[in-house]
């Protein structure tokens, strides 16, 4: 069985990770090789050429640096100052009211993107530099955001999801409505991971924020109407049913754009900051998309997949036995898989083992698309993280940001352990709709 | 910084430069969809192929000789605290090289399918009208050849900063 | 010898569950167990890919759809273009078989392509999957309606109608949002792409087949390596499941959808005899339409006379098939008709 050479080639890919070699090339180097030694050059050299653009050429990826674009815009232009400012005065008293507060705009923006992506890159770009200037620790900072950005594909719409729901034949409306309750119970839990370590650790995430006065909110309200006018554009078009999701990017960027104009905060060096920034972003993150791309079809040449189906369709499984398998398996291959690739290469294998047990598909699919999404924060592929290095990474080092993540990722298990125990939980609305 | 370096590095950022007409060509394009659509009920014409062939395939690949340069490609630096200075001069020269024949790799084999595309003059259709993209498939071997003599330049600049006992300087930022 | 096989598509999809799935034991069925397949998924390519997975041997035998390679494959294209003549599954994919197989710059042009062709499949007749029911010709005014091709586009146009063109990816949420109105489509989609949940109509109105495929499509550095012997075994096990998937796509699957709409509560608009007559009417004109767009379009000076002849096979396996139903009994009528006329020593080269 060729999934032996999997192994190895993951191996080899820690090693070149640390030795510095940039994530998209060493993901690059390692599918080459890999599939050279599986099938041969040509083969090999085929996945080569057509991945790149195969990878790109794609309509629902634009909605990305439109996203980014927005998040650029409207910090160098300082549209989201105010709404910080304000955010300040109304939470001065409450422990860690910064990190909160962006943890719930996370959810807030997740309701107008598809993917945790474009979530956490606008958002990213808007609140870490606002948490560092207050005095967070940054790799915090910039965790808080790595993982609210996760929100982004669990609150519809959801780019997962659709596809999930379409993979499984099962109701994408009621797969959205179960994120709705998975997406709120991770940023609960994120808050609550906030207040605990401002209990603790006053020197992470300092208790009070310094400097603001409870009645000096009032002027700062003023400044955030810019905001609330983008948030309104964006969410009414979208819910008035004028654009899709991935139309919504470019219509907030644009949004974005006119009201700093409006304002007159639109200057040449913003302008130009902003698509220096874009451009930095979308060009790194895609790459390093490219090479996810390519290593999941060597994972899928190995064989990974009848590997994993050998696995849960072993001896007769109890509940707890199968999800315990299945939820090991997403945690490691979400290590250094993307996605989209770990559900193609998963559910072909696990959908029928989960069905034998009787399991509630839409139950499963909100739990996939969770357990999905950790990985996007999981060393040593993690997207969430590589954008936010990207958007701030000023302030901090793709090692730090993963430390940040840290704490957030025990909050994920909790929220996958509840899940698994108390199905109800992700069932609620989706039953309500019954 | 040596003169040549300061020159590739200009060039870079200008080829980067206009992958932002890419970008800001993708927005108003879309809004403009969105509107068109609105007001008079029909879509303009091929706006998915467009986005998703051309502007796409320009933000992606231009700046990818830039990024090189200014080192912002996103690595994992969590052995770096361990690295003595010569040990990292060493695995920076090492990662420059390893990063150049990936690159060169690439830029050869979507070469050899831009001259492919060129061939048979590809093109999709959107409903009923044809949307050459032959064209974009040049993008990619022009931008994977950038980066891979944006990184042959810094291997070379690092080696030459190695021997004059100075660390090199990378890009600008 | 293990062929690296590959559907290209999701398992929900016929060409994974139907065409794919059974190929190893086909294959070792009638190779009498020296060949067999190894099945890759969409993980490792997709349907987009399939060109280059092909021509590098990543893939030895894998399902193409060549309306994603127009330009390179310009007589399929055409056939193609011809969706709005579909009225029969079966005799839609055993005409496009036969047009295929027999036909000079056809097989000349899948050699340049760097495969070799083993027959195709259909879906079921399109219908028109809405939000609000299409009884008229006036009900269609306005609509904006999801069209997966250049004939339908062109249909949709002629009565008043918006085509759109989204991805599969986007169909669900386009429709959720208003964006388009409904979508010209197999009625089997209601489940594969979930737009049971969102359509509220369907009219089941003659708007053709897709059938423009090539089922198990082989990489010719595969079969230059493999011996008449092998060639012919391999031609058979095509030849064995491709009535069987078209079964799937074109009549089953349709039928469980309809079942599961009517449940959800889905209405099915009967069209008004006008509107009927109207579409039959275009659909003949169409033809000439095709003929014409094909020269410029595909380089394809006697596109006429192409068209005639696909007009001719159509009428042809109406014929043959009718009253055949098992596709068992269909794989034999093609494998008589068409395979066994083919010398597989040169076929191919
Ligand atoms: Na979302
Ligand atoms: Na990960």
């Amino acid at each position: 069985m060729s999934v032996e050479v999997g192994f190895y080639g993951v191996g080899i890919l820690m090693i070149l990770l640390l030795l510095r070699v940039p994530v998209a090339l060493a993901l690059i180097g390692v599918s080459f090789g890999g599939i050279t030694w599986l099938l041969g050059l040509t083969p090999a050299l085929g996945i080569v050429s057509n991945t790149p653009y195969s990878f790109v050429a794609s309509w629902t990826m634009s909605a990305v640096p439109m996203f980014v674009l927005m998040g650029f815009v409207s910090f160098h232009a300082g549209l989201t100052g105010g709404l910080f400012e304000a955010a300040k005065s109304v939470l001065a008293r409450v422990p860690g009211g910064l990190a909160i507060s962006s943890i719930f705009a996370c959810s807030g923006f997740a309701a107008v993107s598809g993917s945790s992506l474009a979530c956490a890159a606008a958002m990213g770009r808007i609140a870490i530099p606002e948490m560092v200037a207050a005095g967070y620790r940054p790799s915090v900072a910039a965790g808080t955001i790595a993982a609210g950005g996760t929100i982004g594909a669990l609150i519809p719409p959801s780019i997962l999801m659709i596809v999930y729901g379409v993979f499984a034949e099962t109701s994408v409306t009621e797969v959205f409505l179960g994120g709705i309750g998975i997406g709120l119970l991770t940023a609960v839990s994120y808050s609550l991971i906030v207040v605990v370590i401002c209990l603790f650790r006053p020197d992470i995430i300092p208790r009070r924020l310094e400097g603001v006065s409870a009645g000096g909110g009032l002027a700062a309200i003023a400044q955030i109407w810019p905001t609330l006018v983008l948030i309104g554009l964006v969410f009414g078009g979208l819910f008035s049913g004028l654009f899709t999701a991935t139309e919504a990017g470019a219509v907030g960027a644009l949004g974005a754009i006119a009201l700093s104009a409006l304002t007159g905060r639109l200057t040449r060096k913003v302008m130009r900051d902003s698509l220096v920034e874009t451009l930095a972003t979308c060009a790194s993150l895609f790459i390093i998309g490219i090479g996810a791309a390519m290593f999941t079809r060597f994972l899928g040449v190995t064989g990974l997949s009848s590997f994993i189906s050998y696995a849960v369709s072993g001896a007769d499984l109890s509940y707890l036995q199968l999800m315990a398998i299945i939820v090991f398996v997403y945690i490691v291959i979400g290590t250094f898989m993307e996605p989209f690739g770990a559900m193609l290469i998963t559910l072909p294998v696990l959908l029928p083992a989960v069905e034998a047990q009787g399991l509630n598909l839409v139950w499963f699919g909100v739990l996939v698309v969770k357990l999905l999404e950790i990985g996007m924060i999981t060393p040593p592929v993690g997207l969430n993280v590589f954008v936010i290095h990207s958007v701030a990474g000023r302030h901090v080092s793709v090692a730090q940001i993963f430390m940040g993540v840290l704490p957030f990722l025990v909050a994920d298990f909790i929220v996958v352990a509840l899940a698994v125990l108390v199905p109800g939980l992700v069932l609620f609305f989706p039953m309500l709709l019954q | 910084m040596p003169i040549q370096i300061g020159f590739a590095d200009r060039v870079f950022r200008l080829i980067a430069l206009l992958a932002s007409i890419g970008i800001i060509a993708m927005m108003i394009h879309v809004c403009a969809d969105v509107i068109w659509r609105t007001v008079s009920g029909r879509p303009l014409p091929a706006t998915v192929e467009i986005v998703s062939r051309y502007y796409m395939v320009f933000v992606a690949f231009l700046p990818l000789a830039w990024v090189e340069q200014r080192r912002a490609m996103i690595s994992v630096e969590i052995a770096e605290g361990f690295m003595t200075t010569p040990v990292r001069v060493f695995s920076d020269i090492a990662v420059a090289l390893f990063s150049c024949a990936v690159y060169a790799v690439m830029t050869w084999t979507t070469w050899e399918m831009a001259l492919k595309n060129y061939a048979t003059g590809t093109f999709v259709m959107a409903l009923n009208q044809q949307v050459p993209v032959w064209p974009s498939y040049f993008l990619p071997p022009f931008g994977f050849g950038l980066a891979a003599f944006a990184t042959a330049l810094r291997g070379v600049d690092i080696i030459r900063g190695a021997f004059r006992g100075q660390p090199a300087t990378g890009g600008t930022e | 010898r293990a062929l690296r096989a590959a559907p290209g598509a999701p398992p929900a999809h016929p060409s994974n569950g139907y065409l794919y799935a059974p190929l190893p034991k086909i294959l070792e069925e009638e190779s009498g167990g020296t060949m067999s397949a190894t099945i890759l998924g969409p993980e490792v390519v997709t349907l987009g890919q399939m060109k280059d997975a092909l021509q590098s041997q990543l893939v030895e035998v894998g399902n193409m759809l060549p309306l994603y390679f127009p330009a390179d494959l310009p007589n399929m294209a055409l056939a193609g273009e011809l969706a709005l003549s579909g009225r029969d599954p079966q005799v839609m994919a055993a005409a496009m078989t036969e047009y295929m197989v027999f036909c000079d710059s056809c097989q000349k042009e899948l050699g340049n392509f760097g495969v070799v062709y083993l027959g195709s499949g259909s879906s079921d007749v399109y219908a028109l999957l809405t939000k609000t029911p299409v009884k008229t010709a006036e009900d269609l005014k306005g609509l904006r309606l999801r069209s997966g091709g250049a004939p339908f586009s062109r249909w949709a146009e002629h009565f008043g109608a918006v085509p759109a063109s989204v991805s599969v990816n986007d169909q669900f949420e386009a429709m959720s949002q208003g964006v388009i109105d409904g979508s010209i489509a197999s009625v089997a989609d209601l489940l594969s792409f979930r737009l049971i949940e969102l359509a509220k109509s369907v009219t089941v109105l003659p708007l053709g087949t897709y059938h423009a495929t090539s089922d198990f499509t082989v990489s010719k550095l595969a079969w230059d390596q493999m011996s008449v012997d092998e060639r012919k075994a391999l031609a058979r096990s095509a030849n064995r499941l491709n009535p069987l998937f078209t079964h799937r796509w074109g009549k089953e699957m349709p039928a469980e959808a309809s079942d599961a709409a009517k449940k959800a509560g889905i209405t099915f608009v009967e069209p008004d005899p006008a509107l009927l007559q109207a579409t039959e009417a275009f659909a003949e004109a169409d033809k000439q339409t095709v003929g014409e767009v094909s020269v410029e379009r595909f380089g394809l000076a006697d596109a006429p006379a192409r068209v005639a002849r696909f007009d001719g096979l159509v009428d042809k396996w109406a014929g043959l098939l009718a009253g055949v139903t098992d596709p068992v009994d269909i794989a034999k009528v093609l494998q008589a008709e068409i395979w066994d006329k083919v010398d597989f020593a040169s076929y191919g080269d």
